[in-house]
This record gives structure tokens, C-alpha cells and sequence, in this order.
């Protein structure tokens, strides 16, 4: 479960594996024997794209924020330097969608015979969507491939043995925290908490000394969002939050312990306003007057725009209670959705494509802030020496090595990442819900969503 | 011949809009209605079917949630319509008075009308702000804790509904003013003469006189209002506490989001029995007395 960070092992399975990968390229050139044509020519007529020797790869994509142009750097590059070992003319055709419309948008065009030939999936939708894509190893060699990612992101992308996607990153949450403004309470700015009581000593210490919030679950003090850090607290305490049969079981005490500590950070502890605003922490801990935000790591992206913000970063495992380390995440991988009409050698084209972006592109992990998903990326200087190295990416990497992450199950139904199944966490939050009928109606409203 | 003749150009000429009509209005509502009495057991292959009658009915009147969502839909409405027909009224009868500037304001009552809805949702939800919005920037001056707009449970929908006020008031106020001005002058000296005036001029001659606006207006009002969905959902998501719930937002969230098409039609189809039974209850109520 764990990226293998270092060691010539690895590099010498990548660089042998790239070899293979190399030759399947060949292969899908140069003709697959008995499947009668090679690739290009079988575009050529299946596609009918006219010239045999061009095809237009349609590709959504989600991203937003910092990581919008990269994303788009990335597909400028291939498309000037044409990577890919065939003859074919190959371009990437992007297209954006806002995150919070893409996987509407993506299932109405996939419903209606209009997908894309390649989008960007998270790995939690993988299960509920396995009807909808295909799976990447009928068009490539994935046995060759796996050796180019870390184990625990290729497990991200295998739903019941199938490897439906190839893994792009993973992206887990961690704490950022203002270092101007730990020193004001009184706190040492470079010794950020390790665990419950130094947590809960530094918020009282910010609340008690400064005119500034102590902490915020989520900066957008959204559903989703505030999911992640109460699933991870309730995980530290040992808490489930699904059965095998994927029914909520998060109403256990550590479920509700932590739905009280919600409550208490916004009521008796003061460490926030009891708002349901989703703008306030955002705005708060970017203009200072909120000392930690618990956010994933793409949210380096928005904070290193931000001027005069001296921040920091630690790991999250401080909840209360806590018998084991563990932080939530959740990876971005590459699919390629059902479409009729598509020739098989054009989804081998995308495949391929699929499979340059996620190993060949340093900048993803690099600028972004992800957990890149190919070991050589891990393992290469651009990633090594990116500016959010020291900052966050090493404590992501460390957190990695020790197995601390986990993943909220791939659901066969419903939207894992949706919004309104978790809004009683802000209801509680904001003190528009007791924890206790709060966490009920999440019971309820996760149920129904999953048999739905 | 010549009837004949005028039959023939009259259908010919019927046929580009019966053609569009057809298309884009009856064969979805037929769509519609057979997507109703169906589910879609494989979501990514719409072809395969499954019927079920009237499930989709029954279990949607077993719903809480959409009777949550047509709760918050009632307020919406109760808030919005009246004081969308009374506003529009009092400013059309206000600048049809020689008052100076009259074209000015005119052009200000209009102009919030023009801007799309994702527009005046970014501008509102600026206003609305609890921590930084202009309204509790002022508030903030005289009270300690200015109230959440969007936040508060008892509030939002009351804000929504204020904010589609100022957005679409500019219309009804444009179909009050031309029918208060094709009131002929005529009908108002002879009610000077016979010393009628002020009030009893507004309820005896302009009010009747302007029944037909008055029932389109409220008419269009309430279908259009009892339809709110991207108020909800651009600016706070049906919260908190699904207090903005709407019809229309749970119809998109059932169909698009948890791709139960067949549960989002029938739904669609309860609120078209909604709006025809509005419809004729308008009309009863105040369209019949149009001697």
C-alpha cells in the first residue's frame, strides 16, 4: 500500500518496464499480427478522420485553480513535441469543466453516446462508474505498466481486479497553519502539533491570545470537505465509516465524538464562528485571521499566490483519542469512458497518451502539489526539488511511507464526493443541527444516495 | 378554390412552428411521461428500460425529502409572486406620473432584468455575505452580530426570494406601465367630474381596467417562480440544512446527479400537474370576471 520511495529496484523495473511499454507502442504501430491493420490505418477508417495517420484524443478534465494550467501545460507539451512512438499525428483536444458540473456533465454526454475519449476520474467513482468506462487493460499492456506506479496508487485504480484507469496522483489532506500567527499566540512556529493535546494547547493558545479564528475544517466549509477531516479523525479513534456491504456505520462513537468536537470548536471552545458560510474560512486563513486550515494538497496552488502569508504545514493525525494514524485520500486518475464508434485502435492511442501524461510529467507533482502516481517522478529531481518539497510534499511522503493514508470505499452507487450527502457536517458545524440528529441524518441521506 | 387556397397556405404556413412545436416541446413531454413510468437499471445505456407503472409516483409522495424541497419551493413563491405583481404595480403607477426623471428611472427599474441569473447570484452573494457582504458591513455598524442571509435557516429563502425581486421586477413593471397607459384619459376626467379620485379612481378604473395584465403577470410569476432552481443552486446548494431546497434543484439533483431519470420525470411531471392546477385556479379566481 505504500509508494516505494527510492532505490535502484525500482528505478531499474521503470526504466526496464518503459522498455516494454516502448515495445507495445511499437506493436500497436508497426501491426498486431492476426488483428489484421495497424493502428493507423484502422483509425484512419474506422475514424473517419479522412488521413490515415491523425487522430484528435478528446479529453475533460476538471482542474481548477493552480492546477488548471498546468494541466494545460502538460497537454501544450505533447501536443508540440508529439512523445508518442508512432507515425500517427496525435493531438490532445482539452476540455474544462468546473468540478463541481464535471461528473453531471460527463455522465449526461456518456449516457448520450457523446463521452470524451479520455477524462480525468477520481478513484472513489471508479466502482460506481466500471459501467461506463472502458478498462484501460483492454488497450494496454498493464501488466508491464504497473511497475511504473507505487503500489498503493495502482490498488487506487483496480476495482475487483480490473484496472479500470491508470493513476495520475493522489491527493490526501494535511494541516496548513499560520506561522505569523502562531508566534502572536505565544506558540513556536516552527513546532507545529504532533498530537491531540499539543492541537488542542495550540487552538487554545490562538483563541485565548489573538483576534483570529483557531482553526477551520475546510476552508470552503463545504460537505465534502469537512467529510475528509471528520473521516479522518474518526478513523485515528479507530471509527468505521462503511461496512462491507458499503452501509454507513459512521454513527459509532468515535462518529460521534468528533461530530461533538465539531460542534464545541464553533460553541464552547471558540476556536471559530459557528457559520455556514463557505466563503469564510478561505478568506480567513488567507488574509491571517485564521491560524490552521485542515485542506488538501492542492490547496499549495491557491496559497502560494497569497502575499505575506508566512504558512506552514503539518500532518494531520492529531484527533482526540487516537489509536492509529490515519489520513484520507483520494487520487485523480486517467479513464477511458464508453464510445460507440471508437476504434480500438484509437482507444490503444489513448491509452497511451494516458500513460505519458501520468509518467512522464514531473510538473503535476512538482507544481501542483500531488503525490505523483509514477515512481521515476518520485524519484526525479523536479519533483525532488520542487518549491513544496520541504514544505508539504515530504511530510505527503513520509505520511505515505508509514501507510497512514486511507480511501473512502468505492461506492457502487451514488456520488462519493457529492456535496449534499454531507452537509449535516456542516449543519453541526454551524450549530443548525445537534451532533446527534446531524450524524442521523447523514445515516440516512449516505443510505438512501448508495441504494438509490 | 379561394377557401380552399387559404386553408392550404394557412396550414403551410402552420407548419414551421407546429414542426418546432412538435420537437421540442411534445415529443419530450411524451418522452417525459414514458421515462416516468420507467427505470434505467444499466445508468450508462439509457436503451435498456425496466417498466414499473406508477412506482416512481408513489414513491416520490413518500419522499421527505421532496416534500422538503416542495416546502421550501411554497415559500419561495408565497414570498416572491406578491411582491413581484405589488412592486411591479406601485412602480408602474409611480413613473407614469409626471415626475421628473421618469425615463431615468425607468431605465433603472429595468436594467437589473437584463442580467443573467449567474450574474445576479455572484453580485447578491457578495451583498449577502455574513463576514464581508455590504449589508452586514452596514449592520455591523449598529448591531454586534448581523444575521447570516445565506446561512441561517429561517432566512435564506426569504433572501432568495428579495434578490429574484430586485432581479425580474423590471418586467411586470414594463407590462404595467404600457397597460396603464393604454388607459383611456377619458374614463379618469369623467371620474374627476363625478369626484371620484385617488383611491377609489384605482380600484374602480385602473385595477379593472387592468385585469388582463394583472392575470397574465401573476400568472407568469407563478409559473416561473415555482420553477426556481439556479438561485439555489449556484448560490447556496439547497442549505443549509436543505432550508433552499426547491422542485426544480431536487428534479436536476435526482435526474443528473443520482441518475434516477425516471424518478426526475416523474417529479417533472408533478409539478406540471402543479402549475395547470395554478393555472386554472388563477383563472377562476381572478380572470373570470372579465365582462
Amino acid at each position: 500500500m505504500v509508494p516505494k520511495p527510492s532505490g535502484s529496484k525500482s528505478r531499474r523495473t521503470f526504466i526496464k518496464s518503459l522498455g516494454v511499454a516502448g515495445t507495445v507502442a511499437l506493436a500497436g504501430c508497426g501491426g498486431n499480427g492476426g488483428d489484421g491493420g495497424d493502428g493507423g490505418s484502422d483509425g484512419g477508417s474506422t475514424g473517419g478522420s479522412g488521413g490515415s495517420e491523425s487522430y484528435e484524443i478528446t479529453f475533460w478534465e476538471l482542474f481548477s485553480g493552480g492546477e488548471g494550467p498546468i494541466m494545460e501545460s502538460i497537454v501544450n507539451r505533447f501536443n508540440e513535441e508529439q512523445p508518442l512512438d508512432t507515425d500517427a499525428e496525435v493531438t490532445i483536444n482539452r476540455q474544462r469543466t468546473p468540478w463541481n458540473e464535471y461528473y453531471n456533465k460527463l455522465f449526461t454526454a456518456l449516457s448520450g453516446g457523446q463521452a470524451p475519449d479520455m477524462a480525468v476520474m477520481h478513484a472513489a467513482y471508479l466502482r460506481a462508474w466500471a459501467g461506463g468506462v472502458d478498462a484501460i487493460g483492454q488497450y494496454a499492456d498493464t501488466g508491464s505498466m504497473q511497475s511504473d506506479y507505487t503500489e498503493s496508487h495502482w490498488d487506487l485504480v483496480t476495482v475487483d481486479g480490473n484496472v479500470n484507469a491508470l493513476p495520475m496522483d493522489m491527493h490526501p489532506i494535511g494541516v496548513y497553519y499560520n506561522k505569523d500567527l502562531f508566534e502572536q499566540a505565544g506558540l513556536d512556529p516552527e513546532s507545529p502539533p504532533t498530537n491531540w493535546s499539543e492541537f488542542e494547547a495550540a487552538g487554545n493558545a490562538v483563541a485565548q491570545n489573538t483576534d483570529a479564528a483557531a482553526f477551520t475544517q475546510s476552508p470552503y466549509n463545504d460537505g465534502f470537505g469537512s467529510f475528509r477531516t471528520w473521516s479522518t479523525w474518526v478513523k485515528q479513534q479507530g471509527g468505521s465509516l462503511y461496512d462491507e456491504e458499503w452501509n454507513p456505520t459512521f454513527d459509532n462513537e468515535a462518529g460521534m465524538n468528533i461530530a461533538q468536537l465539531f460542534s464545541d470548536m464553533t460553541g464552547d471552545m471558540g476556536w471559530a464562528p459557528a457559520t455556514s458560510e463557505d466563503t469564510w474560512g478561505n478568506n480567513a486563513f488567507q488574509n491571517g485571521s485564521c491560524a490552521m486550515a485542515m485542506n488538501g494538497t492542492w490547496y499549495v496552488a491557491a496559497l502560494s499566490g497569497v502575499e505575506d502569508l508566512n504558512w506552514g504545514f503539518f500532518e494531520p493525525t492529531v484527533g482526540p483519542n487516537k489509536q492509529q494514524d490515519r489520513v484520507w485520500a483520494d487520487g485523480h486518475s486517467l479513464v477511458l469512458p464508453k464510445k460507440d464508434g471508437r476504434s480500438d485502435a484509437k482507444s490503444e492511442i489513448a491509452a497511451q497518451v494516458g500513460h505519458w501524461m501520468t509518467t512522464q510529467n514531473p510538473s503535476w507533482g512538482a507544481e501542483a502539489g500531488h503525490l505523483p502516481a509514477a515512481n521515476s517522478i518520485y524519484e526525479s529531481d523536479a519533483f525532488q526539488n520542487s518549491p513544496y518539497y520541504d514544505k508539504t510534499l515530504d511530510k505527503y511522503v513520509e505520511m505515505a511511507e508509514d501507510g497512514d493514508y486511507f480511501y473512502h470505499p468505492k461506492v457502487p452507487n451514488g456520488d462519493p464526493n457529492a456535496q449534499n450527502w454531507y452537509t449535516w457536517l456542516v449543519d453541526i458545524w454551524a450549530h443548525n443541527a445537534e451532533p446527534q440528529a446531524g450524524v442521523q441524518s447523514g445515516i440516512e441521506t449516505v443510505s438512501s444516495g448508495i441504494s438509490e | 378554390m379561394g377557401l380552399r387556397k387559404e386553408t392550404i397556405e394557412g396550414i403551410l404556413w402552420s407548419i414551421p412552428y407546429l414542426a418546432v412545436f412538435t420537437v421540442f416541446l411534445v415529443w419530450p413531454a411524451v418522452k417525459g411521461l414514458y421515462m416516468s413510468l420507467h427505470t434505467y437499471p444499466n445508468k450508462f445505456d439509457l436503451t435498456e428500460t425496466e417498466w414499473v407503472g406508477l412506482q416512481n409516483y408513489v414513491e416520490l409522495f413518500q419522499d421527505p425529502v421532496f416534500y422538503n424541497a416542495m416546502e421550501g419551493t411554497l415559500l419561495f413563491v408565497a414570498v416572491s409572486v406578491p411582491a413581484l405583481v405589488i412592486l411591479g404595480l406601485v412602480m408602474a403607477l409611480g413613473v407614469n406620473r409626471d415626475v421628473t426623471g421618469k425615463r431615468t428611472l425607468r431605465a433603472i427599474y429595468f436594467s437589473p432584468y437584463v442580467l443573467t441569473v449567474a450574474v445576479v447570484a455572484l453580485v447578491w452573494g457578495q451583498v449577502y455575505s455574513q463576514s464581508y457582504g455590504l449589508i452586514n458591513y452596514y449592520l455591523g455598524l449598529v448591531m454586534e452580530n448581523p444575521p447570516g442571509w445565506l446561512t441561517s435557516p429561517d432566512l435564506v429563502m426569504a433572501s432568495l426570494a428579495f434578490m429574484t425581486v430586485w432581479w425580474l421586477v423590471g418586467f411586470n413593471f414594463v407590462i404595467f406601465l404600457a397597460a396603464r397607459q393604454s388607459i383611456p384619459e377619458r374614463l379618469y376626467e369623467a371620474a374627476r367630474l363625478d369626484g371620484a379620485t385617488g383611491w377609489r379612481a384605482f380600484k374602480d378604473i385602473t385595477l379593472p381596467q387592468m385585469r388582463n395584465s394583472v392575470v397574465f403577470v401573476v400568472m407568469v410569476q407563478f409559473i416561473l417562480q415555482f420553477q426556481v432552481f439556479a438561485q439555489p443552486y449556484i448560490m447556496t446548494q439547497g442549505g443549509p440544512s436543505n432550508s433552499s431546497d426547491t422542485l426544480v434543484y431536487y428534479l436536476y439533483r435526482s435526474a443528473f446527479s443520482q441518475q434516477q431519470f425516471g424518478y426526475g420525470a416523474a417529479m417533472g411531471y408533478v409539478l406540471v400537474a402543479i402549475l395547470i392546477l395554478i393555472a386554472v385556479v388563477n383563472f377562476k379566481v381572478i380572470g373570470d370576471s372579465n365582462a
